[in-house]
């Protein structure tokens, strides 16, 4: 099970090892402040926006054409996703994301 | 099917209307140009371009006192309500004044005391030969978990329940209702200057705005928001849910079969039910949507009841699938004024749904007069006059 790191917007580190499920559910689960997934994952609250670190951008994919409607255009930022729209997988072992300021 | 009249209204063949009387005009030109107390308002009709206008508030424009609900409420209130009526950047001060109360769905000690008021209501209806779900059912579950989300004795929900379905609209008087809630308001406030506790009045005595305390006329808005929102929205849902039910048993014998489905099953009857047809924005600058001409300070819609039947984005939008996933509808709106009681919805409706799988086998229903909303332009079905139905206990 891969291991994912959450840096918060006041700059906490918050490491899942073992995480399961999607990225939202990972950071819900550990209480990582500033990601809500008041939807569970439906994809339409945009409560769990996170940015890809620029190394992990091509493993995590793109941003998808859901997730800039639902993010807002004008908040939209390089690497950013609804940590409910990723499935973590082995490949994603060591992911690291960024909790933008709400 | 349906036909339209010289005045360009939509017609159902049946004389009922549709869940969706938008669609046509959807699908042609995006926008309908509907009259509202005798003005022109322009609704926007498509997904893409409800969440596009929706997160334009410098052109669409929530800074407008009594003018953000359609229809605009100046004979009902004297304030105005917070924190929707303004724009970022005060928004968003605002906002964070009264976000601690809207996350308490969140804490567990919540959660057990909605269950709790809901099962006691469930046991009560179907404990019954009969019970009418609108004001019966669903208006008490409204009103007791509002006590709990404010932190105030659930004994004033009584009160509350008293105000009707809606605190300006379920009636002929709407001035004096407007009324009766602010001389409500005001006595809960006083209370708390003089009692200060930690519920949501004494919150409101006690916050700072921008390094101030808030004035009377602010708690009050913030006040009277929390009671006016998510009332008939609320009620509506529980009553749509319970009458889609009844007329589906099998889809409850799914969910029943697959409670992992509860969350999807939720945010799909948001979507389906849309229990808030549209809001209202005001244009500040004489701008231009979908080819309609607004003038400065005319108004605009979003249709979100529109927008989440879109079938550019949502697959065969008149299904309710209990498992629709991506699901990324609208109905709690989009952009910085998204619906503050979204949290609290959504914790209610879950329960909801739960609890009907665990406790009710089957719901009949005896006699249904559903509410239509009758504008210039549209008729559509919004949930229930009243619900009366049987609720058939398990086991």
């Amino acid at each position: 099970m891969p291991k994912v790191t959450f840096i918060t917007a006041d700059g906490e580190q918050v490491v899942v090892k073992n995480a399961q499920g999607t990225l939202m559910e990972a950071a819900v689960e550990h209480k990582v402040e500033g990601i809500v997934g008041d939807c569970s994952g439906v994809g339409s609250c945009g409560t769990c926006h996170v940015c890809i670190v620029p190394e992990w951008m091509d493993c995590a994919g793109p941003t998808s054409e859901l997730e800039r409607d639902v993010i807002g255009q004008q908040y939209i930022m390089p690497g950013s996703r609804l940590a409910c729209q990723i499935n973590l997988t082995e490949k994603l072992d060591g992911l690291v994301v960024h909790v933008p300021p709400r | 099917m349906c036909r339209r009249d010289n005045s360009d209204k939509i017609i159902m063949d049946n004389n009922l209307p549709a869940d969706d009387p938008f669609r046509e005009k959807r699908t042609a030109e995006g926008i309908l140009e509907a009259i509202f107390q005798g003005k022109k308002i322009p609704m926007i009709l498509g997904f893409k371009d409800v969440r596009a206008a929706a997160a334009d508030w410098k052109t669409f424009s929530n800074n407008a006192p009594f003018r953000v609900p359609i229809p605009s409420e100046e004979g009902v209130r004297s304030v105005r309500q917070l924190p929707i009526e303004t724009d970022p950047p005060e928004h968003t001060d605002y906002r964070k004044i009264v976000e601690p109360f809207f996350r308490r769905p969140k804490e567990p000690e919540m959660v057990e005391k909605v269950e709790a008021l809901i099962s006691a209501l469930l046991q009560q209806a179907s404990s019954k030969a009969f019970v009418e779900i609108v004001r019966e059912f669903a208006l008490p579950i409204q009103s007791r978990a509002l006590t709990c989300l404010l932190r105030v004795p659930e004994k004033e929900a009584e009160e509350w329940i008293s105000w009707g379905i809606h605190v300006f609209r379920d009636g002929n008087d709407g001035t004096a209702k407007g009324a009766t809630l602010e001389r409500y308001i005001h006595r809960q406030l006083d209370r708390a200057t003089q009692n200060p506790s930690d519920d949501f009045f004494s919150a409101l005595t006690q916050a700072q705005y921008q390094g101030r305390a808030l004035t009377r006329d602010e708690m009050v808005g913030f006040a009277n928001l929390t009671f006016a929102g998510g009332r008939d929205t609320i009620i509506q849902t529980i009553a749509s849910i319970i009458g889609y039910f009844g007329e589906h048993q099998e889809q409850l014998e799914t969910l029943r079969s697959k409670p992992d489905l509860i969350n999807t099953a939720a945010e799909e009857f948001f979507r389906f039910i849309s229990p808030l047809t549209h809001i209202g924005r005001v244009c500040p600058h004489a701008t231009e949507v979908k080819g309609v001409a607004v003038q400065a300070d005319q108004r605009i819609s979003l249709c979100w009841a529109s927008a989440n039947r879109d079938a550019s984005i949502f697959e065969s939008p008149d299904d309710l699938r209990l498992s629709r996933k991506p699901n990324p509808h609208i109905a709690f709106g989009s952009g910085a004024h998204n619906c503050l009681g979204a949290a609290h919805a959504r914790l209610l409706t879950r329960i909801l749904l739960s609890q009907l799988c665990e406790r009710v086998d089957r719901i009949k229903i005896l006699d249904a007069k559903k509410h239509i909303e009758r504008e210039s332009h549209y008729e559509r079905h919004l949930g229930y006059d009243s619900l009366v139905i049987q609720m058939v206990r398990r086991g």
